[in-house]
């Protein structure tokens, strides 16, 4: 499998692709995988269920994290990868309409990186996405292989 | 010739017989002067007119003595014999009177019986030396008993048995005013117009009979005015024991009996049952109110023992209780954190409130207790844990009303906004990559899909806010509003901030209130005046306070559009506008969230405005004080 850059996580096909064709037009939609609910963006990057063969070391450099997920919702995810040595290290930007103070409490309680409210407008959306995309991606150091491995022996 | 020749000039016999009738007459002479001195000083003797004569009749013989000497040497026996003849016409009445005295002369007493008399006499008068002396001494008694009658308090009064007064004290003239001279001699009934327990004549049958009564009387005194006197009776009899008079001994207890009264009336009129025991634990008084809660008479219960009101299970304890009260009586509830029972004369019972105090009397100390019925307090009590029961229920209903209302702007800004964006989303995409397969017209549809979606959103993210401010705890603190203020001002939108507009902003006072929501306030009123006033050549808005520095208004002013003040009371309504949205882009809610934020912190706001000449929105943050309206700038004018 190839090395995912972008995991997204998001149940509204409609806002999936919206993402998807804001990261598209900013060139940075080359290897994103979508996971449609939280249970299937847990398995993803702890390497179970359908995702058993993936790859563990292949940790994607960013987490997009909608909130309101089905089955298990964004906040659980969350604190399933801050709480675990093997995926705290992943940046988890939290994308999502919800503009609760609560959920933006809870999520930087848990560690999340960045906590985004989605625009209205598409436009500034665009903006964000391309904003999110070269931070993330092209500024940001990621962490370096031993943030995930070394961590195992601990 | 005289005399001496009858004597022959016998000098023996001559001189015999001058010296011896010189000696008679001088003793002749004698007599009357000790007469005269006899009558003098004793006046007492009686016939002193018969010494008168006596005594002429004595000089008149001893100068006829005289005569004879004188006659011896001088023969003047003419004179001789009319000095005789005086003696003689002296001497026989003299004897006639003597003659008449006699009979009386006899009567008098002899020596002896003068001297018995005399004994007899001074016997009497040390008899009544004493009598005198003993009547003095009872008079100074008499004196003395009356006059301590007169120390009395009590009024004291004789009547004799035909009701007419005959002593009348000093305190029966304080009492009943009238004075002692003015009552003596007349009859009771007259003077005190008493009113008498049972006829007066069985009154004085019954002094008669035991020589005493008492009993109260209700008098009156010379001003009208009511006595109510404790009154003893006590028949005074004569020598004969017949009776003569009755002494009557008042006490004035008027203002005993009111008291008494007042303390009846007040125990009556009491709104509990009140009970008074004694310390065998006998009733001793009821009040009515006992009467009508626990179904007996009053003279069910006086003497009774108490224990009688409570049903049987409470009987032993109590006394025990009531034994331990006596011990050490004090006022304080009964049966503190008990249920306490009264019974009813028919076996019902009630539950009750008691609370006990001792009470000083002449008899020792009783126990008052005041009974209340709680029947209706139980019920009401019951009616409120209903109440509170059913407020709770309420309470957790709002509360989950306010959970799913927190669920519900949860999801409106989750779910609403989400379709949102996907339709601004895809119509862009649309617009941008697509826009060479749309039409002219289809384009313009495409833009006005937009404009609606972004004031959807606004509308979405308002409606947010206001149900937020509604929800979040107010915070109350010391605010330097200034810098509100300014940052409510760095926050306006950039095309205001880019606009040349005339801001006239007054140093404010120090003001209590969330900083976060008077920011908003500020935010709002600030961006609406900016609006309002876009139209404007030379926009000026104004930002100050009025009234005292501790409860002071402030005001935002502005010379924009305004509008018709009969709008004014709309304003502040959710979704309310009073301009076109093509004319004044907006949402509605903004006034409302302002007016909500005030309200929370206990403060008023209004608004002063005419179309076409500005608007003034004034604010507090407490409880209203009255304000001038300020009278610089130029929404002067414009009053509501």
């Amino acid at each position: 499998m190839e090395p995912n850059d972008i995991l997204l996580v998001e149940d509204n096909p409609a806002d999936a692709e919206l993402t998807l064709h804001a990261l598209r037009k900013n060139n940075l939609a080359n290897n994103i995988h979508l996971a449609r609910d939280g249970e299937e963006a847990l398995d993803f990057l702890f390497c179970r269920g359908p995702y058993a063969a993936r790859h563990r070391e292949n940790v994607p450099r960013l987490v997009l994290l909608d909130l309101k997920l089905p089955k298990v919702d964004g906040l659980e995810v969350l604190q399933q990868i801050k709480s675990d040595p093997r995926t705290q290290s992943i940046p988890v930007v939290v994308m999502t309409s919800s503009k609760e103070e609560r959920d933006l409490v809870k999520s930087y309680q848990l560690g999340v990186n960045s906590y985004i409210q989605k625009p209205v407008s598409f436009a500034e959306f665009q903006d964000v996405v391309r904003q999110l995309g070269m931070y993330w991606l092209l500024i940001n150091s990621k962490p370096p292989a031993a943030a995930f491995t070394a961590l195992d022996h601990v | 010739m005289p005399h001496g020749f009858c004597y022959f000039w016998n000098p023996g016999l001559v001189w015999l017989h001058v010296v011896a009738d010189s000696l008679i007459a001088l003793s002749y002479y004698a007599i009357p002067v000790a007469l005269f001195w006899l009558v003098r000083k004793r006046r007492d003797v009686p016939f002193s007119w018969m010494f008168v004569l006596f005594g002429v009749f004595i000089v008149a013989c001893g100068t006829t003595h005289l005569m004879e000497v004188w006659n011896i040497w001088h023969a003047n026996y003419w004179i001789d014999g009319v000095i005789k003849a005086i003696t003689a016409a002296a001497s026989v009445p003299t004897a006639i009177l003597s003659v008449m005295l006699l009979p009386k002369a006899t009567q008098l007493p002899n020596l002896s019986e003068w001297m018995k008399a005399n004994a007899r006499l001074e016997d009497e008068i040390r008899a009544r030396r004493e009598t005198e002396l003993r009547l003095r001494v009872s008079e100074a008694a008499y004196r003395e008993q009356a006059e301590l009658l007169d120390l009395s308090h009590d009024a004291i009064f004789v009547r004799d048995m035909n009701r007419t007064i005959t002593y009348w004290n000093r305190a029966c003239e304080r009492i009943y005013g009238w004075r002692s001279e003015e009552v003596l001699g007349r009859c009771t009934g007259e003077v005190l117009a008493t009113r008498f327990p049972k006829p007066l004549t069985e009154i004085e049958t019954e002094v008669i009979q035991k020589g005493i009564w008492e009993g109260e009387l209700i008098q009156r005194s010379r001003n009208g005015s009511e006595i109510t006197v404790f009154s003893r009776w006590a028949l005074r009899r004569d020598a004969a024991g017949n009776p003569q008079a009755i002494l009557e001994s008042n006490r004035d207890i008027t203002a005993r009996v009111r008291e008494e009264r007042k303390f009846r009336n007040l125990l009556e009129s009491a709104p509990d049952a009140m009970v008074i025991v004694d310390h065998r634990g006998l009733i001793n008084l009821v009040n009515a109110q006992t009467e009508k809660l626990f179904g007996y008479g009053r003279e069910e219960l006086i003497s009774q023992p108490v224990e009688m009101l409570m049903p049987r299970r409470f009987h032993a304890s109590h006394e025990q209780h009531r034994e331990q009260y006596s011990l050490s009586p004090r006022t304080r509830a009964m049966g503190q954190g008990l249920d306490l029972y009264g019974l009813r004369k028919d076996g019902t019972e009630f539950p009750v409130e008691v609370s006990l105090s001792p009470l000083e009397t002449s008899e020792g100390t009783l126990i008052s207790s005041a009974i209340r019925d709680i029947s209706d307090r139980r019920r009401a009590d019951e009616k409120i844990r209903a109440l509170n029961l059913q407020l709770n229920r309420k309470v957790t209903e709002l509360a989950a009303s306010n959970r799913e209302l927190e669920a519900f702007s949860y999801s409106v800004s989750h779910d609403l906004r989400a379709p949102l964006r996907h339709i601004d989303g895809f119509a862009r995409i649309l617009r941008e990559e697509h826009a060479h397969e749309l039409s002219q017209e289809g384009q313009r549809h495409l833009d006005r899909i937009l404009g609606a979606v972004t004031h959807m959103g606004r509308l979405v993210d308002d409606l947010l806010t206001l149900a937020k401010i509604s929800r979040k705890e107010l915070i109350r603190e010391r605010l330097d509003l200034n810098q509100i203020v300014r940052q409510a001002l760095s926050e306006l939108p950039v095309e205001e901030q880019k606009r040349e507009i005339e801001w006239r902003i007054e140093h404010l006072p120090d003001a209590e209130g969330d900083p976060g929501l008077l920011k908003s306030v500020f935010a709002n009123l600030l961006s609406n005046a900016a609006k309002f006033t876009r139209t404007r050549e030379r926009a000026v808005i104004e930002v100050g306070s009025c009234g005292a520095p501790d409860s002071p208004t402030f005001f935002v002013r502005d010379n924009g559009v305004g509008f018709d003040p009969k709008y004014a009371d709309k304003l502040f309504g959710v979704f309310q506008r009073l301009h076109r949205q093509e004319e004044f882009e907006g949402t509605g809610i903004g006034l409302a969230t302002v007016q909500r934020i005030i309200h929370r912190h206990g403060g008023e706001i209004r608004v002063e405005a005419e179309l076409e000449r500005g608007a003034a929105f004034f604010f507090t943050l407490q409880p209203p004080v009255p304000c001038a309206t300020p009278t610089n700038g130029e929404v002067k004018t414009h009053g509501t």
